[in-house]
C-alpha cells in the first residue's frame, strides 16, 4: 500500500481513474471490433485488415479520451454498422462483390456502398446536439467512413468510390439543410 | 460541506465521467477533507482513516464515469468510504484474532475508546445495508439533497423510515440493544 497523504492518494486516484476509463472504452469497442474482424476476415485484404485495426484503436483512444470526441464516436460506430455489414449480407445472399464494376451486369454492391453511406451521414447528421463544426460530427462521421471502408473493401476500389459518393452525395445537402435551419 | 460545495462536487464529477481531466484536481481537493474526517472519526485512526478514504475515493474515481448526475457526488464518496471503514474494521479483527492480547492502546482515554468503537460499530453495521439504504442514512444525518433524486419529501420520509427500520434490525441482531 502506498502512503496516503493527500498528494499520493490524488496521484493513485488519477492512475485508478485512467485505467478504469481505458478498460471501459476497450470493453464497449469490443462488439463493434468484432463486427470490423468478421468484416476484414469478409474482405480478405490486409488492407482491409489495417483500416479496421486502426478504426478500433480510434475507438479505444476517443472512449478513453472522452468528451465530444468519445460521444460522436458511439454515434458513428453505429452508423458505421450499416456500410460495414450490408456488402457481407449482400455477399451472403450469393452475389459476388469481387465482380463489381459501374459495366457490370449487375453492380450490387457498388450500389449498396453508395446507399448505406448515404444512410450512415444521414442518420449521424440527424442525431440532436451534433452543430455542424462539432467534433462530435467531425469523430462520427470519420468512424462511419472507415467502417465502411472495411466493409466495402470487398466490392474493391468501386466499392469504395460508392461509399465516398453516397458520403458526399448524402453529406452536403444534409449539412446545407442543418445550416439553413 | 455546505450546499453548493456539495453542487460543485457534483458539477466537478459530471465533466469528469464525461473525461473532462481538468476537474480531477479540483474534486479531489473537495472530497478528500470530508471523506478522510469521516474514516478517520470512524476507525478512530488517522493512519487508517487515511487509508480507507484513499481506497474510497479510489472506487469513486474507477466509477466516474458511471456517475449519474441526479445523485450526490458527497453522499456516494461517503457510502464507499463506510463500506472501505467496513473492510478495515473486519481486517483489524482478522488480525486482533491472531495476536497477542495485551499490547493494544492502554494509553487511549476510555471515553474516547468508547465512543471510537461505538462509531466503528454504527459503521459495521451500517456496512450491512444496502448501498441505497446507507446513501438515505448518510444523506439525513449529514443534511444533505444526497439520496433524494427527485423523490418527493414524503417519499424521502418512507425511504429513511424504511432504511432505519433495517438499521434498527440489523443492529440488533449484533448487539441486541436499541
Amino acid at each position: 500500500m502506498e502512503r496516503s497523504d493527500p498528494a499520493s492518494a490524488a496521484r493513485r486516484c488519477r492512475r485508478a481513474y485512467e485505467r478504469a476509463r481505458l478498460r471501459r472504452a476497450t470493453v464497449q469497442a469490443f462488439p463493434f471490433g468484432l463486427a470490423l474482424a468478421v468484416a476484414a476476415a469478409n474482405g480478405g485484404s490486409w488492407r482491409a485488415a489495417a483500416v479496421a485495426g486502426l478504426v478500433v484503436a480510434a475507438l479505444v483512444t476517443g472512449g478513453w479520451y472522452g468528451r465530444g470526441i468519445a460521444r460522436g464516436m458511439r454515434i458513428g460506430a453505429v452508423a458505421g454498422l450499416v456500410p460495414l455489414l450490408c456488402p457481407m449480407l449482400v455477399s451472403a445472399l450469393g452475389h459476388h462483390c469481387a465482380g463489381c464494376a459501374p459495366a457490370a451486369p449487375m453492380p450490387l454492391c457498388i450500389l449498396v456502398c453508395t446507399l448505406s453511406g448515404a444512410a450512415a451521414v444521414i442518420w449521424t447528421a440527424s442525431r440532436p446536439g451534433f452543430s455542424l463544426r462539432s467534433i462530435e460530427l467531425a469523430s462520427a462521421t470519420g468512424i462511419a467512413a472507415g467502417m465502411g471502408v472495411v466493409g466495402c473493401v470487398v466490392a474493391g476500389g468501386f466499392g469504395l468510390l460508392g461509399l465516398a459518393t453516397g458520403i458526399v452525395v448524402a453529406g452536403v445537402p444534409t449539412a446545407i439543410v442543418r445550416a439553413v435551419r | 460541506m455546505d450546499e453548493l460545495a456539495r453542487h460543485r462536487a457534483n458539477q466537478l464529477l459530471a465533466a469528469l465521467a464525461d473525461g473532462d481531466r481538468a476537474a480531477f484536481d479540483p474534486l479531489f481537493q473537495l472530497l478528500w477533507p470530508p471523506v478522510s474526517r469521516f474514516a478517520s472519526r470512524a476507525l478512530a485512526s488517522a493512519s487508517d482513516g487515511e487509508e480507507a478514504a484513499q481506497e474510497a475515493l479510489m472506487r469513486l474515481f474507477e466509477r466516474a464515469s458511471e456517475f449519474d448526475p441526479d445523485r450526490d457526488a458527497v453522499t456516494w464518496a461517503l457510502t464507499l468510504a463506510a463500506w472501505e471503514c467496513r473492510t478495515v474494521r473486519r481486517r483489524r479483527q482478522r488480525r486482533k484474532e491472531v495476536e497477542l492480547p495485551g499490547d493494544d492502546h492502554r494509553a487511549a482515554a476510555p471515553v474516547d475508546v468508547a465512543a471510537a468503537q461505538l462509531e466503528a460499530a454504527a459503521v459495521e453495521v451500517l456496512g450491512t445495508l444496502s448501498p441505497a439504504d446507507v446513501q438515505v442514512i448518510l444523506a439525513s444525518v449529514m443534511g444533505g439533497a444526497g439520496g433524494r433524486g427527485d423523490a418527493a419529501p414524503a417519499t424521502l420520509r418512507k425511504r429513511l423510515e424504511r432504511a432505519l427500520a433495517r438499521l434498527r434490525v440489523a443492529w440488533r441482531s449484533r448487539h441486541g440493544t436499541l
